[in-house]
């Protein structure tokens, strides 16, 4: 962010930005920087926080009157929490326990009947919200078997049929799909009553710790980094966070 | 919280491995006062109207996103998935304002907002982006822009 600004402010433009790590703005040597003490992800702070995300913005703006030089400035306040009395997220949908399926019609079906459990909560949250994230595949909702076609036929070792609407040939759309599946499951997962809203780790956590999409997910890593083919070896930093790298169990 | 001590110690240290090329400050540029100044937003999180081509791992390029996208319309497919998407899906105000920054320009606090607002994708190495933020740089002048705010994701 640092680079692009200097890069920016060679064009004339005056620049200011927000740092979420600040010991990369440190280095950097920033034009105007806030450091923002939120989850990565959250440059303005948390969703549907509407007055505090306006004090994050005012806060920005206001490194053009009063920074006389470099600056980074330290926002003041903590991200507001998400109900931390009730205790962890746990997703309401009981999924059903993940378990060694092996063979692609076995793990193709556990995946489709997660899915499906999962989807009127997709289709709540995408009515309320107006939108979805879902598509960089190319691929939709209304694609979600084919979807799950691939990922469950990868992950098993099967010859994967690219479906017509994709945008991506494998085994890069099988990252992509992978992203818009875990779309799917966040935004259903997000649209439950109860206990606000999940923060990251506690949605990445379940993700990867219980579902079977997390499972399959965890095979896909394991077989692009055992390819043969260089552009499949460069794909599994792309599946799976670095803090969930270790596989549960492992 | 992204407070390096309190990430996970793998992740934590994956972050502070990361390089930080060296820029030489260009001269200091003070902005006209902020009831007159014509404000972009410049997003690093991949974002994208949905009719937009998705950005490739190594991207080097950009996206021109209209001051009057709907919200409806707005992807992400940044590579990385160490951060986090669920406050991009459920409020786009989380990585990109634009919405409240509208607010702003409405009530006199910043004189006016950009036709058009950028987006690249982080990953990349910002020292390979000089040809886009050159491009970018030069669009800005053209719209007239004073100001532009930046943010990660």
């Amino acid at each position: 962010m640092g680079g692009l600004a200097h890069l920016l402010e060679r064009s004339g433009i005056a620049t200011a930005y927000i740092s979420l790590i600040r010991e990369h703005t440190e280095a950097i040597r920033p034009t105007r920087a806030l450091w923002v003490p939120f989850d990565l992800g959250r440059p303005f702070g948390p969703p549907h926080e509407r007055a505090f995300q306006l004090d994050v913005l005012r806060g920005l703006l206001a490194l053009f009157p009063t920074a006389a030089g470099p600056t980074i400035a330290d926002y003041p306040h903590e991200a507001p929490a998400t109900e931390p009395d009730e205790g962890p997220w746990a997703c309401p949908v009981a999924l059903p326990a993940r378990d060694q399926a092996e063979g692609w019609e076995a793990l193709r079906q556990r995946l489709l009947d997660e899915a499906a459990l999962l989807r009127p909560w997709y289709e709540e949250a995408r009515q309320e919200r107006g939108r979805t994230s879902m598509g960089v595949s190319g691929l939709g909702a209304e694609e979600i078997e084919q979807m799950v076609a691939v990922l469950a036929g990868y992950a098993s070792g099967e010859a994967v049929e690219v479906p017509p609407k994709a945008n991506r040939d494998m085994p890069e759309l099988a990252k992509y799909i992978a992203d818009d599946l875990k779309a799917f499951y966040y935004e259903a997962a997000t649209a439950q009553p109860g206990r606000g809203s999940p923060g990251p780790l506690e949605l990445d956590r379940w993700l990867f710790h219980e579902t079977v999409l997390g499972d399959v997910i965890y095979r896909i890593r394991d077989r692009l980094a055992a390819s043969s083919d260089e552009r499949a070896r460069q794909l599994p930093i792309f599946l799976v966070p670095t803090a969930f790298t270790h596989r549960p169990g492992t | 919280m992204v407070r390096l001590a309190v990430l996970p110690p793998d992740f934590a240290e994956a972050l502070r491995r990361i390089p930080m090329p060296a820029f030489e400050p260009a001269p200091w540029i003070t902005p006209p006062p902020l009831s007159e100044a014509r404000v972009a937003l410049v997003s690093t999180a991949g974002i994208h109207r949905a009719s937009d081509r998705p950005f490739d791992a190594g991207a080097t390029d950009y996206r021109i996103i209209p001051d009057d996208v709907a919200a409806a319309d707005m992807q992400m497919s940044h590579v990385s998935v160490n951060f986090d998407r669920s406050g991009f899906q459920q409020d786009v105000n989380t990585i990109f304002p634009l919405e409240l920054l509208h607010e702003l320009a409405a009530s006199g606090e910043i004189g006016s907002v950009a036709r058009w607002h950028y987006s690249l994708m982080g990953a990349t190495d910002p020292s390979e982006m000089q040809q886009s933020a050159e491009a970018i740089g030069r669009l800005l002048n053209g719209d007239g822009v004073t100001a532009a705010l930046l943010a990660p994701v």
